[in-house]
């Protein structure tokens, strides 16, 4: 009895090892397929450009009002204390003008001759003029409502 | 011109993959899959490692570097030329010796493939500049390769966003810029998803060299169908292409001790693999650590005394160029890494030296919210179940390459270990934002030693036959 249990186990393995492989096959398939299809919706549902694309597309232009290579400063709504800003968002912000501006590299502060501003555009006539009456840097040129090149105090 | 600036990732890949076959082909072992996706990848690495020294020497204003490429390709192909009747015959060889089973696999790991693809630039529509790490550290610093002229130096300081990080991509992708002289941004698309493509390629060509068709299809429909392979690869990160280092650099490890009697050209190309692994990534230059031990150990326990100072100068030949050029970038250029501060190590070992660290990272890994892999459907459980049912074969000329393949597994995550015990960052933000990553780094490789250890499939399917064929009269 034991014997024939071991024989039809025996003979039955090959069967079941190819199962397994179909199975696996199938699956596989059909995960993907279903990334695909997925992906493809989220296709359908792009408006516009992503958000790297959009950055560069705007502030490339900033470019060309600095110098082709070293270091300026970067200044942003997370230098000015007690302001409420995401964290994250402040170092997208700061990875993405960098990318931007490549191969000028930007340090945060004010310790270089130029110093490019990023200030998120509240509304408020006045936090312009606060920035620079804080940080005793001087606007030399408003790029767009949030992106200023400023007068730094140099090393 | 965008389109057309596809053009200009045909030279490296023609350089890499005539170096490859100019290697393999004396051998008669391998494949044109293998050559084809092992030689992508090397020829990205070796014209990175060339363009970094030309920029040395002269600058990337110079021009030239594409004469020095298309030069190369003509030796290449003249010494090719030279083993034409080689050279036929591996054409050929590629064809034959496949029954149903194996065509009916090939063809469909060759539709996910083609799944995958489309996958992949959905993936690039959505993220066409990739995702945060890609912008953030590879692309930019490619933008600042291709834009700084003579003064490409001087982005190498410390206020530069992890600017220790190796140059094989930005240099890969800023050489298609300045050859094509626009920074079209599908050329990072396409070198990730080469990589992408080709680690399948690598891993299906190894195991086809085996002699282990099926199990190479099979490997190659689990891997493609892994979304987070397609997803990561389209990313733009380094991962990828480093998984394809790591699993070129263990195929051809396993390659040459399968192959004891003609291990050389296996052994160069191991070496330079892994040479280039540490030119992509700084967890690369771990793994060429790790590579270098495991290796010359397999090469001390399994050659002959006599043989094996000329197999570790095969190893060493390969590895000379990467690791020359890593060497040189380190103490040149590049700035202290954020992990490991070689100027003052006292907070590493002490880290190294605190039980206390240990305890928080096994925690940190348990805690580890992510899984792996990304599948809806249980795939990893069948992969299992089919691993438990073929196991109980490890023939034994396979144990060493299973050996090595299986230390390198191993002595790479101890390494990743380490990492997070002496990682400054908190550990874990650190885990939780980089683990997933490193997985699979590892992953390709994982497949590899899970499918060449399962016993042949191609003997079960036998037994089928011939428990259906009738009965002799």
């Amino acid at each position: 009895m034991f014997e024939k249990i071991l024989l039809v186990i025996k003979k039955g393995y090959p069967y079941l090892v190819a199962s397994a492989v179909i199975l696996l096959i199938g699956l596989s398939f059909y995960s993907s397929l279903q990334t695909f299809l997925a992906t493809s919706k989220d296709v359908a549902e792009l408006k516009g450009d992503d958000m790297v694309t959009a950055w560069d597309k705007r502030q490339r232009k900033v470019r060309l009002l600095l110098p082709d290579h070293g270091i300026i400063g970067y200044l942003a709504d997370w230098d000015i204390p007690n302001y409420k800003y995401g964290p994250s968002d402040q170092e997208v912000e700061f990875l993405l003008a960098q990318y931007t501006v490549a191969p000028l590299v930007l340090e945060r502060g004010i310790q270089h001759d130029l110093v490019l501003g990023n200030f998120n555009d509240t509304g408020d006539p006045q936090k312009l003029q606060d920035v620079q009456n804080y940080f005793g840097v001087q606007l030399i040129k408003a790029f767009s409502n949030e992106i200023f090149i400023l007068k730094g105090k140099g090393k | 011109m965008s389109y057309l600036s596809y053009l200009t990732l045909l030279p490296p890949m023609l350089l890499g993959i005539l170096f490859t076959a100019w290697l393999l082909l004396p051998t008669r072992k391998a494949n044109l899959l293998l050559v084809t996706s092992l030689g992508i990848p090397i020829g990205f690495g070796i014209s990175s490692c060339l363009l970094f020294l030309w920029f040395y020497v002269f600058n990337p204003n110079k021009p030239g570097f594409f004469f020095l490429e298309f030069g190369l390709i003509a030796c290449l192909a003249f010494l090719l030329w030279r083993q034409k009747v080689v050279s036929f015959q591996f054409f050929t060889g590629f064809l034959k010796e496949k029954d149903k089973v194996q065509w009916i696999l090939g063809v469909i790991s060759l539709t996910i493939a083609v799944i995958g693809i489309a996958t992949f630039i959905n993936y690039v529509n959505i993220n066409p500049h990739g995702r945060y790490d890609a912008w953030a550290i590879w692309n930019v610093r490619a933008r600042m390769l291709a834009r700084a002229g003579e003064q490409w130096k001087s982005v190498f300081i410390p206020q530069v966003f992890h600017a220790d990080y190796p140059l094989l991509l930005p240099l890969t992708i800023a050489r298609s810029w300045l050859q094509s002289g626009t920074e079209s941004m599908r050329i990072p698309s396409a070198v990730a998803g080469l990589f992408t493509f080709t680690s399948a390629g690598i891993l299906t060509g190894c195991l086809i060299t085996l002699k282990r068709w099926n199990q190479g299809w099979l490997a190659a429909i689990v891997f493609l169908s892994t979304p987070w392979v397609i997803f990561f690869g389209s990313l733009q990160f380094a991962d990828i292409p480093l998984a394809a280092f790591i699993l070129a650099a263990s195929a051809c490890l396993c390659l040459a001790l399968a192959n004891v009697d003609n291990p050389s050209a296996w052994l160069v190309l191991a070496g330079l693999c892994a040479g280039l692994a540490g030119w992509t990534k700084n967890e690369g230059q771990l793994f060429l650590l790790m590579f270098i031990m495991v290796a010359s150990g397999m090469i001390l326990t399994i050659f002959h005394k006599r043989h094996f100072p000329g197999k570790l100068l095969q190893l060493g030949i390969g590895l000379l160029l990467p690791v020359l050029v890593i060497l040189f970038f380190k103490f040149t250029l590049a700035p202290t890494n954020d992990v490991v501060n070689t100027g003052d190590l006292s907070p590493t070992v002490t880290a190294l030296l605190s039980p206390v660290r240990y305890h928080e990272v096994i925690n940190g890994l348990i805690a580890y919210p992510k899984g792996f892999g990304g599948w809806s459907v249980p795939i990893p459980a069948i992969v299992l179940s089919i691993g438990l049912l073929l196991w109980p074969h490890i023939q034994k000329e396979r144990i060493p390459s299973l050996a090595s393949i299986s230390l390198l597994l191993i002595l790479q995550w101890i390494g990743y270990f380490l990492i997070y015990v002496i990682t400054p960052h908190q550990i874990q933000v650190h885990i939780n934002q980089s683990y997933d990553r490193l997985l699979m780094q590892l992953y390709p490789t994982f497949l590899l030693l899970v499918f060449v250890a399962i016993r042949p499939i191609e003997e079960l399917f036998n037994n089928i036959k011939t428990n259906s064929s009738p009965p002799a009269v």
